[in-house]
C-alpha cells in the first residue's frame, strides 16, 4: 500500500493484488466490537449511568450501520478500485480515510479483547494457538492498513 | 397533595440540573496495548479539535503512565465524549473529579 497523492478531498493509493485481497477479507469481519459490553466508568454506579450505557450502545449500533453502508458504497459495485496492469489503485476522500481508519480499528480492538483483552505481558504470555494465530494476524493485517491511512492523513 | 409535591420536585430536578452542569466529571483515557499511538493522537484531534502537540502530549500521558486525565466537564459534555472515544474504540470512562 502506497500513497501516490493527496489534495484536500482526495487520497490515491497504490495496492498490490495481494494487499486487496487481504483488505477485503478482513473488512468481511466488520464489526467486531459488542456495543453491549462497554464500560463507561469505574467508579460511578452502574444505576447512575445505566442511561449513558445505553445511549452508548444504540450510538455504537448506529454507527456500525453507518460504517457498513459506507463499506458497501466504496467497495461495492460503485468500487473506488481500479485495476491498473498488476496493482489496484484506490480513490478515497477524507469522510471515507476517517470511516475506513474507524472500521479497521474496530476489527483490530475488537479482536483483541476477544481474545481475553490480553494487557503487555498477557500478550507475551499468550498461548498461541490456532484460533489465537489468526487473531494475531488479523490484528497485524489492520495495523498495516492504519499505519498507512494515518501516515497519508499528517 | 400535588401542589405541595411540587415545590420539592422543582428543587430536586434544579439541583440535578445544577449537578449535571457542574464540571465535576473527569475524562480518562486508559492504556492498551492495541491501539496504535498515531491512531490516538489522531482520535484526540479529531474528538477535541485540540492541535497536535496537546493531542501528542496527552497521547504520551496514556502510553507513559497508564491513563490521561483530558478533561474536565460537567455529565452531559463528558458523557459525550466519552461517547466519542468508544466511538474510536478507545478505551475511556468517565470519574466523578472528589
Amino acid at each position: 500500500m502506497k500513497l501516490l497523492g493527496k489534495t484536500d478531498n482526495k487520497f490515491t493509493f497504490e495496492f498490490s493484488i495481494e494487499e486487496k485481497l487481504l483488505l477485503f477479507e478482513v473488512l468481511k469481519l466488520y464489526p467486531v466490537i459488542d456495543p453491549t459490553l462497554q464500560e463507561i466508568s469505574k467508579s460511578i454506579s452502574n444505576k447512575d449511568i445505566a442511561q449513558s450505557k445505553k445511549l452508548l450502545q444504540e450510538e455504537l449500533s448506529e454507527q456500525q450501520k453507518q460504517n457498513k453502508e459506507m463499506l458497501k458504497f466504496i467497495f461495492g459495485d460503485s468500487s473506488c478500485f481500479t485495476q491498473k496492469d498488476y496493482y489496484y489503485k484506490l480513490q478515497l476522500s477524507p469522510e471515507q480515510m476517517e470511516c475506513l481508519l474507524q472500521v479497521l480499528n474496530d476489527i483490530r480492538v475488537g479482536t483483541w479483547k476477544n481474545l481475553g483483552s490480553p494487557d503487555y505481558e498477557g500478550l507475551k504470555n499468550l498461548r498461541v494457538k490456532r484460533s489465537s494465530l489468526v487473531s494475531l494476524a488479523i490484528m497485524d493485517v489492520c495495523e498495516y492498513f492504519e499505519y498507512h491511512l494515518l501516515e497519508a492523513m499528517e | 397533595m400535588k401542589s405541595g409535591t411540587l415545590p420539592s420536585k422543582e428543587i430536586d430536578e434544579k439541583s440535578k440540573t445544577k449537578e449535571s452542569l457542574e464540571p465535576g466529571y473527569l475524562v480518562i483515557c486508559w492504556d492498551d496495548p492495541v491501539n496504535l499511538m498515531s491512531y490516538v493522537t489522531h482520535v484526540f484531534q479529531v474528538v477535541f479539535g485540540w492541535p497536535r502537540q496537546k493531542a501528542e502530549y496527552h497521547m504520551l500521558q496514556v502510553h507513559n503512565t497508564g491513563k490521561s486525565v483530558l478533561t474536565r466537564e460537567s455529565f452531559e459534555r463528558a458523557e459525550h465524549y466519552v461517547h466519542q472515544l468508544h466511538k474510536y474504540g478507545l478505551q475511556a470512562t468517565m470519574e466523578r473529579d472528589e
